[in-house]
């Protein structure tokens, strides 16, 4: 199977804390995984290390069988990685739902008509058309991370990397995120700490434990 | 009703210039007529924001009265024309239209995505000073001039600057992981309603009045 994302004896210090040590770690092709571990484990910072938004203090990051050497180098791969923060307010960078869902388009130069266009097929597969013209900061939780979602999906990235994304939401809505998450078909790095949740997605499952990723049976 | 943003914002402009530097006349009414007619079911709340801030203005005008009567009277109707039309034009607003105002008129995208994520900043302060002071009730704090007290601010504002600021570098996060290159792209609508065309209709009017009587 080809890889999508290798990680290399990546070891991160924060604050003289070490969080992690010696990771690796292969993302196939498709292939959806999950890291699962306890608060302030480092699932966050090395899902942030995926996503290029963070160096590690030594080893490196393969993209598409490629050697990533620094944070410049991943600008490369930006529309093919998408990266949705555990907190998900911080994603948006629009007031309303249907300008933020075409933000990346419009930023990679597409016109506004075909992302108009993207915008509303996304949305409506999502089942969420109805919250097109609707101001982002007045969703509910779950609203919120079904429209990033669909912010995300709009540039066809082929890495998805999801910090927490069924976090403080409520069973249908967490319902809802499953089910769109198990519809879509790249490579995936889930992270969090509902392992019920991560159960109905992929039966890859790694812990963080301690600095130390392992792989669960 | 949802106005053309820049439209809006010219109007205010305008207006609030127009009122505050040319001499009092009854046509100044017009414009906010024309608003408080279209915005009749939130008369109240515009009225009851306006008298609110009046406050501020009434100690202002009492301290002229007693050197100026008449110019007191005057910074009274003054003010209160400004504040009242644009209370009633941006009651609804919560600042993104603004943005998206300041967009359509062409300013520098720099200058409208600052002030849109400083809005989105302060949006968030508000919420989260709000959350603190529940939180400060349901944990039986109460308010007093002990030191206590001003150690729990001085405390509670640490925190919420941190978070801040810990917000800030999470969404850099995100603007890096979107592509974001200093611009916001917002959709503006090419239509303009009855009520725009009524509003700008009057501006003009006094544009034109104001400027032939100063020419003439």
């Amino acid at each position: 199977m080809s890889c999508s994302v290798n990680l290399r004896k990546i070891s991160y210090t924060n604050n003289k804390d070490e969080l992690l040590k010696d990771i690796n770690l292969n993302l196939g092709h498709e292939e959806k995984i999950a890291i699962i571990g306890s608060n302030g484990s480092g699932k966050s910072t090395l899902l942030k290390i995926i996503a290029g938004l963070i160096s590690p203090c030594s080893g490196y990051v393969e993209i598409f069988h490629t050697k990533i050497n620094n944070l410049k180098e991943f600008k490369n791969y930006r529309e093919d990685i998408a990266y949705l923060p555990q907190d998900v307010t911080n994603h948006f960078l629009c007031p309303i739902v249907i300008e933020d869902v075409i933000f990346s388009l419009r930023a990679r130069g597409d016109s506004e008509e075909i992302a108009l266009q993207k915008a509303d097929e996304i949305l409506k597969n999502l089942q969420i058309s109805h919250l097109r013209e609707r101001i982002i900061f007045d969703l509910s939780g779950g609203e919120q991370k079904i429209v990033a979602l669909a912010g995300l999906l709009i540039l066809e990235p082929r890495i998805l990397l999801l910090d927490e994304p069924t976090n403080a939401l409520d069973e249908e809505s967490e319902k809802k995120v499953i089910k769109i998450l198990n519809s879509i078909k790249k490579s995936m790095v889930i992270v969090s700490h509902h392992k019920s949740f991560i159960e109905s997605l992929t039966p890859t499952i790694y812990k963080l434990n301690k600095t130390v990723l392992e792989k669960m049976d | 009703m949802k106005n053309k943003e820049s439209l809006v914002l010219v109007s205010s402009l305008l207006y609030s210039c127009i009122v505050a530097f040319s001499a009092l006349e009854y046509i100044f009414l017009l414009p906010l007529g024309i608003v408080l007619f279209f915005e009749k079911e939130h008369a109240f709340k515009i009225f009851k924001k306006a008298i609110v801030l009046n406050i501020f203005i009434v100690f202002l005008v009492l301290f002229v009265y007693f050197q100026n009567p008449q110019e007191a009277w005057e910074l009274l109707i003054r003010t209160n024309l400004i504040l009242f039309y644009n209370i009633a034009l941006f009651h609804k607003s919560k600042g993104y239209d603004i943005a998206r105002g300041l967009d359509t008129l062409n300013f520098n995208c720099k200058i409208v995505s600052v002030f849109y994520f400083t809005l989105t900043l302060i949006n968030y302060l508000v919420l989260d000073f709000k959350e603190t002071k529940n939180t400060l009730q349901s944990r039986g704090f109460k308010n007093d001039t002990s030191m206590f007290t001003y150690k729990t601010y001085g405390n509670i504002f640490a925190m919420i600057f941190i978070k801040a600021l810990k917000k800030s570098e999470d969404m850099q996060f995100s603007m890096k992981a979107r592509g974001f290159k200093n611009k916001i792209y917002f959709l503006n609508s090419n239509t303009i309603n009855i009520f725009e065309r009524i509003l700008l209709g009057s501006i003009i009017i006094i544009f034109i009045k104001v400027i032939y009587e100063l020419f003439s």
